[in-house]
């Protein structure tokens, strides 16, 4: 696929948003923010930048299954001047929403969560571990080096591999059973490496889940080194995101509810979300938001255009919820 | 059918759940967590089983692991209460209760997956914890019941409910994928089989060890009699059941779908 095709695209989605005449359109630290509607504002809507690798990825397509129900929803809103404020977020990774963008109004922000409800967001912090090693002291050994590295590769290793006595978790299962259990879990992503003559300097992000303590990582980090016969010399730990979770007894949570219920015909689940998003930035300051998102298990295709996506039944679907929720506010 | 329950001063400690007495109905019913253990209260049912009061709200999970190994072990009639006190955040049960601001206590099946292992493990003494409450009651289905689903993996599952007359009691013929049991019979004093009923009891969810083994089928027998029998609060019915996968959603389907005949003989209900 041409770099042409894709920058082409992520003008697309911008422009059809545009299309549909917003009152007020600013664009800031990635995040494009469009009001529609006379008068008081009648839904407010964040879009963060569209951006994409040389290839459409599963992601992307993800990502603008979403978009694009938002989009729809705004099209027929638009004509409705009757809606209350809602604000709508589209969400995708942990970029700073700008200050200004916050909103104390009843808020959607529509992320990946397959049509679950979700008012739990895990939180993120830097794991930074110095590694003494007795091979280090004999680096003057160029052979050496060789057996160092797979020493750490092996610590890394274990760092990110989880395991457990019933749950199929490890690193080979089923995807969807990762799914189902690692969404609740620790877990690790190495950032970085640096070796140098005495040391080992290695760097995670991890997901924090509620109710976790900082010590019971160090701690869980600690017993991972120690199958490995490796103790750190030193721990730097620094919180990114919080944990945020706000308990769904709010009108947007109610109405999301019901609607639920009329729309798909069954009774709603609510499932965490498995890192920090926009929904951590708001949930201090605003306890009526909720994250919600179309069914996204999605086989990835390539080679569609913009208008075949837009044909995609998932996108009328979830519209007709959205739809449904803000009428009712 | 005679109700049973759990004597006054003996209430159960079975794992992470607390067996307590219960009396004042004329039928099989287990409450739990204050939560009545009927169809029309069941809102999940597909790879566990959750019930929810539709006045207060309130949810309890996995009762599937409640209802099956209660009725196995011959009673009929329990109020239950959950007693976790600790959160596991790998399974989503615990998660979504969080996300509603509930305790992990309203998780009642166990984290390992099992029926209820600790029952087997009193099993030989459990007769001295049980009462006979003196209520004749017969309830079956209105009549057949046919039922069948396709799970989210594409496996169909089909069910079949035959009524029967007073006191013959639950017959249930099972099927999971290659392993089958014909002709297993459960009275009001239960699975009369100990060797097979710790079995059952102590048996993994195929959900965590797959549907290809006979540890599987041992666990799904708990199921289809917890979503039938202990659901449906039946006496006496034939069960005829080809499982797939998420088979709950077969089960506690065709339950939901039923119609039911009942007549309360002598009964005194205190």
């Amino acid at each position: 696929m041409s770099e042409h095709k894709v920058i082409s695209r992520c003008i697309d989605i911008l422009k059809e948003f545009n299309k549909l005449n917003p009152k007020l359109y600013e664009a800031r630290d990635h995040w494009h923010y469009f009001r529609y509607g006379d008068g008081k504002p009648v839904i407010s809507l964040y879009v963060p930048r569209f951006t994409s690798l040389e290839e459409l990825t599963k992601h992307d397509y993800e990502y603008l299954i979403r978009t694009l129900s938002v989009l729809r929803t705004i099209e027929v809103i638009n004509r409705e001047l009757k809606t209350q404020s809602v604000d709508i977020y589209v969400s995708t990774k942990a970029s700073d929403l700008p200050k200004d963008f916050y909103s104390y109004l009843p808020s959607l922000i529509i992320e990946p969560t397959n049509l679950n409800l979700s008012v739990v967001h895990k939180g993120l912090m830097h794991l930074k571990v110095l590694l003494r090693s007795r091979k280090l002291q004999l680096l003057s050994n160029l052979w050496d080096h060789e057996d160092l590295l797979e020493e750490i590769q092996k610590i890394v290793w274990r760092a990110i591999s989880v395991e457990h006595p019933y749950y199929p978790i490890s690193r080979g299962s089923d995807v969807l059973f990762r799914d189902i259990f690692l969404t609740g879990g620790i877990i690790y992503q190495l950032e970085s490496l640096r070796i140098n003559e005495n040391n080992v300097y290695l760097s995670f992000k991890v997901t924090l889940p509620p109710e976790t303590k900082v010590d019971e990582i160090i701690k869980e980090f600690s017993n991972k080194l120690s199958q490995a016969n490796l103790v750190f010399s030193s721990v730097i730990t620094e919180i990114i995101k919080n944990v945020a979770r706000i308990l769904p007894k709010k009108r947007i949570h109610r109405i999301a509810e019901e609607t639920y219920i009329e729309v798909y015909k069954r009774e709603p689940e609510y499932e965490w979300f498995p890192f920090p998003t926009v929904f951590n930035e708001l949930a201090p300051s605003n306890d009526e938001i909720l994250a919600i998102g179309p069914y996204s298990h999605i086989d990835l295709t390539l080679g569609k255009d913009l208008k075949e996506i837009s044909h995609d039944k998932n996108i009328d679907e979830f519209a007709t919820y959205l739809l449904a929720v803000i009428r009712k506010f | 059918m005679h109700l049973t329950t759990v004597k006054e001063s003996k209430s159960i400690k079975a794992g992470n759940i607390i067996i307590n007495p219960l009396r004042g109905i004329d039928e099989p019913r287990v409450i739990i967590n204050g939560v009545e253990a009927i169809p029309e209260n069941v809102v999940k049912y597909d790879a566990r089983v959750d019930i929810k009061d539709p006045k207060t709200n309130k949810r309890c999970f996995l009762v599937e692991h409640v209802l099956g190994p209660l009725r196995l072990v011959g009673i009929t009639n329990a109020e239950v209460l959950g007693s976790d006190k600790s959160w596991n955040f790998l399974r989503p049960e615990h998660r979504f209760a969080y996300s509603l601001g509930l305790g992990p206590d309203v998780v009642v099946g166990e984290e390992d997956g099992r029926q209820r292992p600790s029952l087997a493990s009193i099993l030989d003494e459990l007769e001295s914890y049980i009462i006979e409450i003196n209520c004749d009651v017969y309830k079956t289905v209105e009549q057949e019941v046919y039922f069948e689903a396709v799970d989210p993996f594409g496996y169909k599952g089909k069910i079949h409910l035959r009524p029967l007359k007073p006191n013959e009691g639950v017959i249930l013929n099972i099927r999971l994928f290659e392993n089958a049991i014909d002709g297993l019979f459960i009275s009001e004093r239960g699975l009369k089989d100990g060797n097979l009923l710790k079995q059952i009891l102590t048996a993994q969810t195929p959900f965590l060890i797959g549907v290809h083994t006979k540890e599987a089928l041992l666990h799904a027998i708990g199921d289809v009699i917890s979503d039938i029998v202990g659901l449906g609060g039946l006496t006496d019915v034939e069960i005829n059941v080809d499982l797939n996968f998420f088979y709950h959603s077969l089960t506690v389907g065709a339950i939901k779908k039923s119609k039911f005949t009942k007549k309360v003989g002598v009964c005194v209900i205190e």
